[in-house]
């Protein structure tokens, strides 16, 4: 509005906004717009926030889902193999990469992967989501699926190539906590008697640890891929930003550096409900898993 | 022989579990190793202004972003500020940083876990929703969504910090509180007509202080991993300060030129964080054998 703006116009643009009202009058009406999706609009750009969030969420899907597809299969395979040989080389090295993997800030070990592999080997890019020109025609938002659909393998290609480095990077955490959680429970299950038993009557030792130990063992590792999604969230805003990844993660951080609260405001909201979501998603799924469990 | 321990002055009980306590963390070899690791760093930070070769704050334009040598071990910054003498300031921030907030948060988590646990009903109802509704965010938003209404800066920093961590501590502290509750000689402890508080601090709390003091040292840990994500951001320590964070946001824009000025804090980092997670599980082992994983 400016600093020559007349009392009047002031007073309307007030009237406008609703400033005039009540605090309570302002704090309902904001929490009934966002039962309504409507989270107001950017200081920024104008534009509704509820549309910006919406069109930047797949880009932060696809890294999160990546990233923990790569955390549960690596973490679950390592965990096991550290088991089966505990106090062997693999076991020790695994479990100091392990411990490593949890005290190492993920935004460091993104720029040390992008000094590494995109800077001095030029193998991967150095950041953003696509190279310029080849993004596939938006039918989900996911541009790996986007360009599987339409057949489109360049796009494809460039973008496996651009989601390496931050899924791994964002992965690594996850991936040591799973690890981890995965050797202990298995060494815990590989003690119990029907192991025994399996092995008495002469089970191939592939049968015991991958259909009777395995089984077993992986229910608590549930539990703590679902958590590790929630963390995933929160690391994304992180590794977004390392990577000008276009989320909702880099989108929190330029909105906060722009002190644009409505935006922020918004995205703490939606990621704190994905987390709630993916936690409550993760305790019905207990149920299937383990048939002890019953909730009444 | 239970008799005889009960007869025993209560100094040289104390003494006893203290020595048994040293005598089984010694034996953990890495604990010990990190437990020297970190009174060296704290060392290091205290001493920053006899340690460090240069003054971190001077800048020496000539000699800008120049790798590791026999003058600089570590190179110069962007600004020619030396980084070993910026990484060992940084060691007093981070270190500040952990400490405060772990014990601010550690102290509110007590007060509050323990008067849940005791009174229970509504009091502990109140407060446990209350730090429920906290943990359904994820640690880190939440420091960030505090910092962005308290504004930048350490101080604020370490509050954000200390007031995320709280749940934590005030869970732990409630689910002890009402294990040790039920024992007779809290019953006895009431019967001879002790007040609430002195039984909650007397009686109740020297039982919990194990779990209190292994989370804590893990806590610190992750205090200085959010700490350093807040520099990273921009929203912690400002410039000039030196702090491992905001020194790794920084070196960000000169990936291509001159690596190392995100190698060097970085590893700091990890190195102190490993420290006190093995010191953790290493105090954890020594404290509770039955907490053993």
């Amino acid at each position: 509005m400016g600093q020559h703006a007349t009392t009047e116009q002031i007073e309307a643009l007030r009237e406008e906004l609703g400033l005039n009202d009540p605090l309570y009058v302002q704090f309902g009406r904001f929490l009934w717009d966002i039962l309504h999706g409507d989270f107001g609009r950017s200081l920024m750009t104008r534009a509704p926030v509820a549309q910006e969030i919406f069109s930047r969420f797949p880009a932060t899907i696809e890294l999160a889902l990546a990233a923990m597809l790569i955390a549960a299969t690596v973490g679950i395979i390592v965990g096991v193999i550290a088991a089966v040989k505990q106090y062997s080389l693999f076991d020790y090295l695994s479990m100091i990469g392990a411990l490593a993997g949890v005290s190492m800030p993920i935004f460091w070990l993104g720029l040390m992967l992008i000094i590494i592999f995109a800077v001095n080997l030029g193998w991967l890019p150095v950041a953003g989501r696509i190279d310029i020109g080849l993004e596939p025609q938006h039918i989900t938002g996911f541009f790996i699926l986007d360009s599987i659909l339409t057949r489109n393998w360049p796009a494809l290609v460039s973008a496996l190539k651009h989601l390496v480095l931050p899924a791994v990077a964002l992965a690594c955490y996850s991936m040591a906590i799973i690890a981890r959680m995965t050797r202990s429970t298995m060494l815990e299950v590989l003690r119990q008697d029907y192991i025994r038993t399996a092995r008495a009557k002469g089970l191939s030792e592939t049968s015991v640890v991958y259909k009777h130990a395995l089984r077993n063992a992986l229910i608590p590792v549930v539990t703590v891929i679902g958590l590790q999604t929630g963390m995933l969230l929160s690391g994304a805003v992180l590794t977004e930003t390392v990577f000008s990844w276009p989320g909702i993660g880099s989108l929190l951080v330029n909105g906060i550096l722009a002190a644009d609260y409505p935006l922020v405001q918004a995205t703490v909201i939606v990621i704190a409900s994905v987390f709630v979501i993916v936690n409550l998603i993760v305790d019905i799924l207990y149920v299937y898993l383990d048939p002890r469990i019953r909730y009444s | 022989m239970a008799q005889v321990n009960a007869s025993l002055p209560e100094a040289e009980k104390a003494y006893s579990f203290w020595k048994d306590f040293w005598r089984r963390f010694r034996r953990n070899r890495v604990a010990l190793a990190s437990l020297i690791f970190l009174v060296i760093l704290v060392l290091v930070a205290l001493l920053a202004p006899w340690l460090a070769p240069y003054d971190p704050y001077l800048g020496d334009m000539p000699n800008a972003l120049q790798g590791p040598s026999q003058e600089h071990w570590l190179g110069t910054d962007e600004l020619g500020r030396d980084i070993l003498s910026r990484i060992i300031y940084g060691a007093r921030i981070s270190l500040r940083v952990g400490f405060l907030a772990v014990a601010i948060a550690k102290t509110a988590g007590v007060i509050l876990g323990s008067l849940a646990g005791y009174y229970g009903r509504w009091v502990d109802n109140l407060i446990m929703r209350f730090m429920d509704i906290m943990l359904a965010f994820p640690s880190l938003l939440l420091a960030i969504a505090f910092m962005v209404v308290l504004g930048k800066g350490v101080e604020n920093a370490i509050i954000a910090i200390a007031i995320v961590s709280v749940p934590e501590y005030a869970r732990i502290v409630r689910g002890s509180v009402l294990s040790v509750k039920e024992n007779t000689y809290i019953e006895a402890a009431r019967a001879i007509g002790n007040s609430d508080l002195r039984i909650i601090f007397r009686h109740i709390l020297p039982n919990v202080l194990a779990p209190i003091i292994v989370r804590g040292t893990l806590g610190i840990s992750t205090a200085i991993l959010d700490t350093a994500a807040l520099g990273f951001l921009g929203l912690g320590v400002q410039p000039p300060y030196a702090e491992w964070g905001s020194m790794l946001g920084a070196g960000r824009s000169y990936l291509f030129n001159a690596p190392h000025l995100v190698t060097f804090p970085g590893i700091a980092i990890t190195l102190t964080v490993m420290a006190f997670n093995l010191l953790g599980d290493g105090l954890r082992d020594a404290l509770d054998p039955r907490l053993r994983r």
